[in-house]
């Protein structure tokens, strides 16, 4: 190979690479997944955050109603629902370890089991819906009653986009379109997810719990 | 212009800024009335103005955003436009019936018009911006149909950018959001209800995307950014819209009859509203600043910057000061809601429009950019529409304070009329605001008039000399 | 000698049991009569949920400063006016 020599290309590239490593280790690598989707999470966390914020400020103002209507919940739907969310994000983080290895059919598998505890999750709050409103919980009822209804239906809406999410990179992964090396769209989703758990842990405990 | 079928914008763009004019002439007429009920009495009511004052508002708008997605949809997929004839005679359609539609309303005694149209068949007529006869309704939706029709018929057979999905699917969303003009029942609440999801839908949701998507064809354009850096930019606040604003329509059911937890809802979504705006402006002044060119159109790069910063004064935050329960609570429906009205759908729509028209008329002209004279007469109208209509919202603003006060708190509230005359000195103010908006509007106008081109080797040695 | 746990089970699955085991506490709790201190506990155990979540399930404790402290700083926030909340009431 002609011009300046090879073993000076080399040097530099190896100077770059000690240098990236350095910045590496002391900036982090970066967020796994699309940085898009990240801008979208921290967008959800806030507004879920208000949410949690006006709910706790709105109890400090009639907190014997909270209180009451708050032991009217099912508490044990709510943590089961709590197990079923963090088994099933364990599951995707399995999933993403099983791509790294370069096994998407692993990783196709362990999304389907995340799918599948997470359509329980619908399943189960669906039918604590239907009891909810069998016993005269609505929208209207009463002011804890707007914020469990209101907090545990978005956050219903956000599972059920997760699923969407998770399906499509499952397809992907059975389909052999993720490798080792390109993965992205794994994380993304998985992040996703993630963020999903996280909001139903702030709620569970806040909704269901503290009091 | 890459595409000859581009050109059928053109005549969409000179419409819009006819009925612009149009419009503001009617709305000085109105703002007139406001201090000499007697104005004009007998050959023009106040509704009457108002209301055409309004439709061609909402007529300039739409014409101003079907030429741009005539414009847009070829460039960004990359083909002819799939029929421009079906374009031109969409345009003479549209343009047909909103002139018959204003000699209605001028002309003809409303409920006679209504009477006349077949009101009573399909009962649509009598609210706010919806005052249209049926058929004009009906024409409204098949304009649509057929800029639907023609704009994803080219998209079909080329190259699907994110700034084409998302200016073709909130055209969809633009149609679909009209239907419930139709549907008009005898519940007051109902009624209120369905006209929320035409006019929050749109203004609130459905033309925020179109604005950025408008702003971000712009933006690539004359800065040269990398076209993924700004898709990504959009998608990230095109989410923060419907985020905020897709519950946040429950703004406008705090006190009409819908259930309380609107109240929460509403307050708690729609104040996050002005969000998207906030990210519109640091979106617009990073695609600036990380510009790789110096495009000649200085004019259209004001355009650009200007329509964030006054979308965000106007909808995030004159829009903010009436959004909350407890504030609505006292300024609903009071001027404060005007001042916000006409610095929003200024600020973000009217804005963009003629940020769009800036960019591509010189384009549809045979050149790059107007000459430098031309350029210096459409940013001193720029100025002067932009300070004459913060001095609409200012002055409406005292008025809505006056309101609030003495009409809507306090031990003795005074009458409506008793209040309106208190708060003359301030219609005076937006009246004086707005003839020295309209001159802005015949200076920006003007522009367009002075001939010549950008000369290159002119500026060039011009800057060599200083 | 290494974290002992760490011998046999992977963080993930180290960190995934653990908030099993802190879930149950919590539900454990809500049966529990009402107290400050209590409500205060059961909020810190939240948050500490909430901070593994995102360290072993996001995988953000490999990610930069930035992104760590804006998570923290989430969920200390979130968590802190959540408190205020309940104490002042």
């Amino acid at each position: 190979m002609a011009g300046p020599g090879p073993a000076h290309y080399g040097h530099f590239i190896m100077q770059t690479a000690l240098t990236d490593d350095r910045l590496q280790q002391s900036r982090g690598q970066p967020l796994p997944g699309d940085f898009a989707i990240w801008v979208f999470i921290f967008a959800e966390l806030t507004v879920f955050g208000v949410l949690f914020v006006a709910y706790a400020f709105t109890r400090s103002a009639h907190v014997d109603l909270f209180n009451a209507s708050q032991l009217t919940l099912n508490r044990t739907y709510g943590f089961a629902n709590t197990l079923l969310l963090l088994t099933s994000s364990y599951f995707v983080v399995r999933a993403l370890r099983a791509i790294k290895a370069g096994r998407h059919t692993a990783c196709g598998n362990w999304i389907a089991g995340a799918l599948g505890l997470g359509a329980m999750f619908l399943l189960l709050k669906l039918v604590e819906f239907h009891q909810d409103f069998a016993r005269g919980i609505t929208l209207s009822a009463n002011l804890f009653y707007m914020f469990y209804l209101s907090l545990t239906f978005f956050h219903f809406m956000h599972v059920a986009m997760g699923m969407v999410i998770l399906a499509v990179v499952a397809v992907k992964a059975y389909a052999g379109r993720y490798t080792a090396d390109n993965h992205t769209g794994v994380e993304t989703g998985a992040s996703y997810w993630h963020m999903v758990d996280l909001v139903w842990i702030l709620l569970f405990a806040l909704v269901y719990v503290i009091h | 212009m890459k595409y000859q079928s581009q050109l059928v914008a053109k005549p969409y763009f000179i419409a819009a800024l006819a009925l612009f004019f149009g419009q503001i002439v009617f709305g000085l007429v109105a703002g007139m009335q406001f201090l000499d009920g007697t104005f004009l009495f007998s050959a023009a009511h106040f509704n009457i103005v108002r209301m055409t004052h309004t439709n061609l508002l909402i007529v300039w708008l739409l014409m101003a955003f079907m030429g741009a997605a005539y414009y847009i949809v070829p460039e960004e997929a990359q083909t002819e436009l799939y029929s421009p004839k079906l374009a031109l005679i969409t345009f003479w359609v549209f343009l047909i019936a909103a002139a018959l539609t204003v000699v209605g309303y001028l002309l003809v005694p409303y409920a006679h018009l209504a009477a006349i149209t077949g009101n009573a068949i399909v009962p649509t007529m009598g609210r706010g911006y919806l005052e249209q006869p049926l058929p004009t309704k009906i024409g409204i939706v098949l304009v649509a149909l057929s800029l639907l029709f023609n704009v994803t018929m080219t998209l079909i057979k080329g190259r699907k950018t994110s700034i084409n999905l998302i200016l073709v699917g909130a055209l969809c969303g633009l149609a679909l959001l009209f239907l419930p003009s139709f549907y008009f029942p005898e519940d007051t609440v109902k009624a209120s209800y369905s006209w929320w999801w035409i006019v929050h839908g749109w203004v609130e949701g459905d033309w925020e995307l179109i604005l950025g998507a408008l702003l971000g064809f712009i933006l690539i354009k004359m800065t040269g950014v990398d076209r993924e850096i700004v898709e990504k930019w959009l998608y990230i606040i095109m989410a923060m819209v419907l985020i905020s604003g897709l519950v946040g329509i429950g703004h406008h059911y705090y006190y009409i009859g819908a259930p309380a937890y609107w109240i929460w809802l509403g307050s708690i979504f729609s104040a996050m509203e002005p969000i998207p705006f906030i990210l519109l402006i640091a979106f617009a002044f990073k695609m600036l600043f990380q510009r790789r060119r110096e495009h000649p159109n200085k004019a259209a790069m004001l355009w650009a910057m200007g329509t964030p910063i006054m979308a965000f004064l106007g909808a995030g935050v004159w829009g903010f000061m009436i959004t909350l329960a407890p504030a609505q609570y006292y300024i609903h429906g009071t001027n404060f809601t005007a001042a916000h009205g006409h610095l929003a759908f200024f600020g973000a729509y009217a804005m963009v429009s003629m940020a769009i028209i800036s960019y591509t008329m010189p384009m549809l002209r045979g050149r790059e950019a107007n000459s430098v004279k031309a350029q210096h007469w459409e940013m001193t109208g720029f100025w002067i529409m932009v300070l004459s209509m913060i001095g609409i919202a200012l002055a409406l603003t005292g008025a809505g304070i006056v309101t609030a006060f003495l009409q809507r708190s306090g031990a003795d509230p005074m009458g409506f009329m008793q209040v309106q005359d208190r708060a003359r000195v301030f219609f005076w103010g937006r009246e004086i605001a707005g003839a020295s908006f309209f001159t802005g509007l015949l200076v920006y106008l003007r522009s367009f008039f002075i001939k010549g081109e950008y000369q290159y080797t002119g500026e060039v040695k011009r800057a060599l000399a200083t | 000698m290494k974290n002992g746990l760490l011998h046999i089970l992977k963080p993930c699955t180290a960190a995934w049991l653990s908030l099993l085991a802190l879930a149950a506490i919590s539900f454990q709790l809500a049966y529990d009569k009402p107290g400050r201190l209590l409500m205060v506990f059961v909020l810190v155990l939240t948050l500490l949920k909430g901070q593994l979540v995102v360290d072993y399930f996001m995988g953000l404790r490999h990610a930069g400063p930035v992104w760590r402290a804006t998570m923290g700083a989430y969920l200390i926030a979130v968590g802190t006016l959540i408190g205020i909340a309940y104490l002042i009431s």
